[in-house]
């Protein structure tokens, strides 16, 4: 039973969220969107800074599969934790330990 | 023996009832003039007009009856229109009373009349009498039904073949007076011959009324046997040919019911054929009415659908503003998944517009490191750095990988910590 009241507390304030957010949504996307454009373009003048920087860290590592390699794990060993911690986090709220 | 008769009697009656087809006339006719028989009703009333015939005496026989004996043979005529334009055999449910009377009018009492009557060869006295004989190859099966006051009540099923002509009943009076009074006495002798047809009544009302008199018979042939077992013989020839009459209805009827199952069958085939096809007919209208709403439906479906997206698309962020993300997504996967060590960077050169005169601050430039990598010193240093950063992330990996566990298995670490 409490369970059930937690999971109904935890939907009605998703939706509570999820109703405020729809107002300022667009002005929100709007405004994600152009820091995204901006990004691109940021993205697309230091490219070429940006593919030396992977290029020396690759001649660093010795080898540029193995540098991919730890480049993914070291993004997403932080990015794991994080989720699961949500997760984790989310699950006791709606069970209640 | 009593039973013997009285079983065998009704049998034939309920098996005749029973197997009376709906279309055989003649077999028909027998059934329902068994059940005529059977259901005619008590006659009490002493008019005797009612009757459909009437035997009257004249004074000379009535003379002759006071004295106590009348030679003359009289009898009853069953002359049927209907019986002599048929063919085969009928069963005739006929019934007479004799009644008593004195000249004056006045009805002597029961225990001064004393009933005589012969038919044929029947003489004994008594009150009440019953006989069965046969005349003419007519069958006669006579019923002593009652007696009351001064009159006595018959009632005979005859077996009748057309061949015979009509039927004479010989009713012969030897003895008939008041036994305290002298007085003239009257006799009324009347008949109701009953030939039924076919549609007067339904089989299941033979049925019935036959299973409603089947104890009436009993009764009666119980009487007739503690009365008198003279005319047993006659009874059992009677009875022989009641049940040859009814043994023919059932090689008719037979036929009959076969025809009838076969005509059943065949309306049963047609009727499952119709069926069939106004089946196959309403599917195919229902399928056919199914999918033209299907259709319609979605249709209407398919455009509310297709407005609401036109509508969720017009709110959304623009598709060069989508593709704009992937681009940036693209180009930052492709820049960190970059394999090359060719490590070569040219910078721009400085160059400055300033009222339509172009002015270099510098040429473009390019730094070259490969040689600095392929450097035998600097390959040797990378060797230790190269040991050192692999230890340094094996140590990254397995820090997040406990945080990882610490995360998903944090109460268990809890309670161990607090135990």
């Amino acid at each position: 039973m409490d369970t059930a009241i937690r999971t109904a507390l935890i939907l009605v304030g998703v939706v509570a969220i999820i109703a405020a957010l729809a107002t300022v949504v667009p002005t929100i996307s709007e405004a994600l969107f152009n820091v995204i454009g901006y990004f691109n373009n940021l993205l697309n003048q230091i490219s070429s800074y940006l593919i030396f920087g992977k290029r020396l860290f690759n001649n660093l590592i010795g080898n540029g599969v193995l540098a991919n390699t730890i480049l993914i794990l070291s993004i997403s060993m932080p990015l794991t934790f994080f989720i699961t911690t949500l997760i984790v986090r989310a699950y006791r709220l709606i069970v209640g330990k | 023996m009593k039973k013997i008769f009285c079983f065998l009697l009704c049998s034939m009656l309920l098996a005749g009832s029973l197997i009376a087809p709906a279309g055989a006339t003649e077999s028909n006719d027998y059934a329902m003039a068994i059940t005529a028989y059977l259901n005619v009703p008590y006659i009490q009333s002493s008019n005797m007009s009612e009757f459909g015939y009437i035997v009257p005496f004249n004074n000379i026989e009535r003379s002759q009856l006071t004295t106590g004996y009348d030679s003359s043979v009289h009898g009853v005529y069953v002359v049927n229109e209907r019986l002599r334009s048929g063919t085969g055999g009928y069963f005739v449910s006929l019934s007479w009373q004799i009644r008593a009377g004195n000249v004056n009018g006045s009805i002597p009492a029961p225990t001064q009349i004393y009933f005589a009557d012969t038919l044929y060869n029947f003489t004994d006295m008594g009150k009440g009498r019953y006989d069965a004989s046969v005349d003419n190859g007519g069958s006669y099966i006579i019923l002593f039904q009652s007696i009351d006051n001064n009159v006595v009540t018959y009632q005979m099923l005859i077996n009748y073949n057309y061949n015979y002509g009509d039927i004479f009943i010989p009713l012969d009076l030897q003895y008939l007076q008041d036994s305290t009074n002298s007085g003239v006495l009257d006799i009324y002798v009347g008949y109701t011959p009953t030939v039924v047809s076919v549609s007067d009544a339904s089989n299941q009302d033979i049925i019935d009324s036959v299973n409603s008199s089947v104890g009436d018979i009993a009764d009666i042939l119980e009487q007739m046997m503690e009365t008198n077992s003279a005319g047993s013989s006659d009874l059992v020839t009677a009875l022989n040919k009641v049940g040859a009459n009814i043994t023919s209805t059932q090689v008719s009827t037979s036929s009959s019911i076969q025809s009838s199952v076969n005509q059943v069958q065949a309306t049963t085939q047609q009727v499952k054929d119709a069926v069939n096809v106004m089946e196959q007919n309403m599917s195919s209208n229902v399928h056919q009415g199914m999918s033209d709403y299907y259709e319609e439906h979605e249709k209407e479906e398919t455009e509310k659908g297709n407005e609401a997206v036109q509508e969720i698309i017009e709110k959304l962020p623009l598709i060069s503003e989508v593709n704009q993300i992937n681009n940036a997504f693209d180009t930052l996967l492709s820049i960190l998944s970059d394999t090359s060590t060719n490590v070569q960077l040219e910078f721009p050169p400085g160059t400055v517009s300033v009222a339509g005169t172009s002015y270099t601050f510098w040429d473009r430039q390019t730094v070259d490191l490969n040689n600095v990598f392929s450097n035998e010193y600097i390959q040797l240093l990378l060797v230790g750095f190269r040991f050192i950063f692999a230890f340094g992330f094996i140590k990254y990996l397995i820090h997040w990988i406990n945080k990882i566990i610490g995360a998903v298995f944090m109460e268990d670490r809890a309670t161990e910590v607090n135990v």
